[in-house]
């Protein structure tokens, strides 16, 4: 891994395209800055593991389990 | 079009149903190709469907029928990459999880997949508002479950 030092208000290029810039440092927390072309999607690792997770858990769902939830769902209405 | 579907068999699939997902979903990236299909049998759900893996498939459903308040803003670089047109409005679909044998079911509002459906295209957005939650659920299992509770899992 390649361990960079910035100050507060400086900048790290990765690329030509993005840029990360270090707005704020307090009580053990950073703000980062962060400059992408709209095409490269950030997030925050914790939030992107959840997602991932849940992703993989819709996608597993047998049919008939879904055949349950529909038939649920239209009884409550909300069909 | 017919379309192979491990789940559901072989399917026609309108070309009015494809979408193209430049990104893919989170964690199956490389999944581009899908039709979105509408089957009687399990309404209100669709079904994602991948067009390369035949065992991929992802239920949703639309979340304002569940949650009327919701509202999914789209900061500008979304909007951007999906090709909006200033005054164009998205269509968004929570990804639906489906447990306990059909009893439960929550939906992603965190990470809605925003369609443009003039390009045909869609992105799964992960919102900033920390309010939307990824597992927001619609159906549960113990329908006695208490308001204080539900709350307390959200």
């Amino acid at each position: 891994m390649l361990v960079l030092s910035r100050k507060l208000g400086e900048n790290i290029r990765i690329g030509d395209e993005i840029k990360v810039i270090v707005l704020d440092v307090r009580g053990g927390q950073v703000k980062l800055g962060i400059e992408a072309p709209h095409s490269v999607q950030v997030h925050r690792q914790e939030i992107y593991l959840r997602i991932q997770e849940a992703n993989r858990r819709a996608a597993s769902a047998p049919p008939t389990w879904l055949g349950t939830a529909s038939q649920g769902l239209r009884q409550q209405g909300l069909g | 079009m017919k379309i192979h579907t491990a789940t559901l068999g072989v399917v026609e699939a309108a070309p009015d149903s494809f979408l193209t997902l430049p990104d893919g979903l989170i964690g199956f990236e490389e999944h581009k190709e899908f039709a979105l299909l509408e089957l009687a049998d399990y309404r209100p759900f669709r079904w994602l469907q991948s067009f390369s893996d035949p065992g991929l498939s992802f239920p949703v459903l639309d979340p304002l029928a569940f949650v009327p308040t919701y509202e999914p803003a789209l900061s500008e670089a979304d909007r951007a990459g999906l090709g909006f047109e200033p005054g164009q409005t998205p269509l968004c679909y929570a990804i639906a999880t489906v447990e306990d044998s059909g009893k439960s079911v929550t939906l992603n509002l965190r990470a809605p997949l925003v369609v443009n459906p003039a390009r045909r295209i869609a992105r799964q957005v992960v919102l900033a508002d920390s309010r939307w939650e990824i597992q927001h659920p619609i159906l549960e299992h113990a329908k006695s479950m208490s308001p204080a509770r539900a709350k307390a899992s959200h």
